[in-house]
């Protein structure tokens, strides 16, 4: 059989629109059709924000030695001084023993690269986040959707499919997960997560794999774009069979797209890469397989406009109980070194949009965990799951370089806030990933999408001004 | 397949519906009551039809393991005889295998819960495999000389290529990969029928020899037929 590549279906499809807005009123259509990316970062197994957001000094009395361990104690122990890496040693050094370095008085931990300090002025810190679980999943799917589980299952669609829905399909990947949970519940088949692992995933996704069909191709696209079978009408009493032929239109223009070579990646002749290989820290065939290898996936897909909605997982093995010195430190500081070269990378890169400005420009951000670590060390020297977190969010719609919430002095246990100053405030509001999302999506303009299960507020003081 | 029982349930539902009559295992013009596969015996108690569902359960998408079992049943055996017909990428491996991962499907580690929705990402990997599969199993009859033994030819293509035996083989190949049985004339053989149709002229335009022109075309159907939701969905 011949098996020569045949362009019948990019000629069939060219004049096919995709998928309308479904489920989004007019306004919200108008308010967010534009030029908007999202980037969802996530750090796999609980993160310590001792050492990374919500730090505390080490070299203060009530933090140090045995005194967070006294009954009355603060029962916060940083032990940055148990970490014995040339970075942890450098930060001490520099900070007299305290391991934090402020800016705009907004305090980071020693695991926070000065390469993320750098962009310090764009971010925005919450602390003191409610995550109402201590189960991976659960947090895991709270924070990806802004609802809370039914049990382990999730509830609603993911932040980022959210965003693709409201910016539109156009892209050929518009809502791409790196191996991540994503999740569609109501909303077009075109916006579905796409979920790979690396760039030879996306390269699959985007290419015909095996034996083109020689002859017919034309003929089984009128086919698709017809009616369906009796059968198949019987097959759609909830919208499946529609959901399927919309995805097969999907597929089809995915591989006839042409952007698998912007995920040609080659680290000995990087070509037009280097300068994403080299704000990433890719320096080897086997870091494509790492964190940096889906930063690098993530970035590309971004600011070549092959995706509007990235969500990816930036550092993993971060549920250590045990020895948390020698084995939670490193993972945390390497995801937000690779978040960093993310930042800086599309700070350079061009937009995807007319109209100029930096690929950054357009972003918004969010980094979180599924909750944080104990204040205190175990008596296996490690730390176990803590219900107060913290998260990262940026954006064009983001006021950055400032701090909002925080946890007590004692036990690091989640304080309410003044939602308008995002001060610490007595009989405030206590937030979480529901307040988060629902003041994300409200700053990239999405204001009736429905999060569902529980109350949320809106945090003012993440918003730039009007 | 399941979409054969499933079928039966709807069909029998939607009274009045212009396809009542087309689902898998539907009203027998003929009046033949001999039950197909699983049925109630003929003599049970009169079925109180306020109890019956108001629908049929909610439609679902094949899992991957399911996908593993049926390629072989519904594509037989390559043409070496003795290996079952299965997606394989090029570079020999196993396609399902290959994607799993990427497809979703649990490693009971991290992911514990298949995520069955047809996306796009579902729905492009299952172009490639019916291209392959498809490819394979027309190699296969090719190979044959039986033709009761062939899977995707078996009535027409090699040794027939009347208009009845297209019919007859394109009815066939309905009831092998959907589960729907289609009578002659039905609307829906015209809708495949299109397919083997414009597939055949656009081989011999490219002057294709005719014997050749009739497998291309058989294959073209084939796979129409195997990235189709009445495949996929049950």
């Amino acid at each position: 059989m011949k098996l020569d590549r045949r362009n019948f279906l990019r000629a069939a499809l060219a004049g096919v629109g995709l998928f309308g807005i479904g489920g989004l009123s007019p306004r919200v259509a108008r308010a967010t059709a534009s030029d908007q990316l999202v980037l969802v970062c996530y750090l796999s197994g609980g993160w310590d924000q001792l050492l990374a957001f919500d730090p505390r000094p080490a070299n203060a009395a009530q933090y140090s030695g045995n005194a967070p361990y006294e009954a009355g104690g603060s029962g916060i122990h940083p032990a940055y001084d148990l970490v014995n890496t040339a970075w942890m040693n450098e930060v001490l050094a520099a900070t007299n023993g305290s391991g934090i370095r402020k800016r705009n008085n907004v305090s980071f931990g020693p695991a926070v690269p000065a390469e993320l300090l750098d962009h310090a002025n764009d971010l925005c810190v919450l602390r003191g986040l409610n995550m109402s679980t201590l189960t991976h999943e659960v947090g895991r799917r709270f924070f990806t959707t802004g609802q809370f589980p039914r049990g382990l299952q999730p509830v609603g669609s993911s932040l980022s499919t959210i965003v693709a829905n409201a910016v539109g399909p156009s892209a050929t990947l518009p809502n791409l997960s790196l191996l991540t949970e994503s999740y569609n519940v109501g909303m077009p088949p075109g916006v579905s997560p796409i979920q790979v692992r690396d760039a030879q995933d996306v390269r699959d996704m985007l290419r015909r794999l095996g034996p083109e069909l020689s002859y017919g191709a034309g003929a089984i696209n009128d086919l698709e774009l017809g009616d369906p079978s009796c059968f198949g009408e019987e097959l759609d009493t909830e919208g499946t069979a529609s959901f399927y032929r919309e995805s097969r239109v999907k597929a089809k223009s995915m591989v006839t797209s042409g952007d698998d070579a912007h995920f040609d990646f080659d680290v000995d002749n990087p070509g037009s890469n280097a300068a994403l290989f080299e704000a990433l820290g890719i320096t080897k065939a086997t870091d494509f397989a790492t964190a940096k290898g889906r930063a690098a996936v993530a970035a590309q897909a971004l600011t070549k406009g092959v995706a509007r909605a990235v969500s990816l997982r930036i550092a993993e093995g971060l549920d250590t109980h045990n020895d948390w010195a020698t084995d939670h430190p490193d993972g945390v500081r390497d995801g937000l070194m690779t978040l960093a070269g993310m930042i800086a990378y599309l700070k350079s890169a061009p937009s995807p949009f007319d109209g100029g400005g930096s690929a950054w420009d357009h972003t918004t951000l969010l980094v979180f965990s599924e909750f944080s670590r104990t204040p205190l060390l175990n008596n296996r020297e490690g730390r176990d799951h803590h219900l107060s977190s913290s998260c990262v969010v940026a954006g064009p719609g983001i006021k950055g370089g400032q701090a909002i919430g925080a946890t007590t002095d004692q036990g690091m246990a989640t304080r309410p806030i003044d939602l308008v100053t995002g001060a610490p405030k007595t009989g405030g509001i206590t937030v979480g990933p529901a307040d988060v999302i629902f003041t994300l999506l409200h700053s990239m303009g999405i204001t009736d999408v429905s999060l569902g299960n529980q109350p949320k507020n809106l945090i003012e003081a993440m918003l730039k001004p009007a | 397949m399941k979409a054969l029982v499933i079928g039966t349930i709807a069909a029998s539902l939607l009274v009045g519906s212009a396809c009542s009559t087309n689902g898998p295992g539907g009203d027998d013009p003929t009046g033949n009551t001999t039950p197909i596969g699983d049925a109630p015996p003929l003599d049970h108690p009169p079925i109180d039809d306020e109890a019956l569902p108001v629908k049929p359960a909610a439609v679902r998408r094949l899992s991957l393991s399911q996908l593993r079992r049926i390629l072989p049943l519904a594509f037989g055996l390559e043409a070496d005889g003795t290996t079952p017909v299965t997606w394989h990428l090029e570079d020999g491996r196993q396609g399902l295998n290959a994607m799993a991962p990427t497809l979703g499907e649990p490693d009971y580690i991290e992911v514990t819960e298949e995520n069955l929705e047809a996306s796009p990402m579902y729905v492009k990997f299952m172009d490639d495999a019916a291209r392959d599969v498809c490819n394979r199993a027309i190699d296969a009859d090719i190979a044959k000389t039986n033709a009761a033994e062939r899977v995707v030819m078996r009535h027409a293509g090699i040794d027939a290529d009347s208009d009845e035996a297209i019919s007859k083989n394109l009815a066939y190949l309905v009831l092998r990969l959907h589960g729907v049985r289609l009578e002659a004339g039905d609307e829906d053989i015209a809708r495949w029928q299109g397919v083997y149709d414009g597939a055949l002229a656009e081989a011999k335009t490219a002057a294709e020899e005719d014997a050749d022109a009739k497998v291309e075309a058989w294959n073209a159907v084939c796979v129409a037929l195997t990235v189709a939701p009445e495949f996929h969905l049950y």
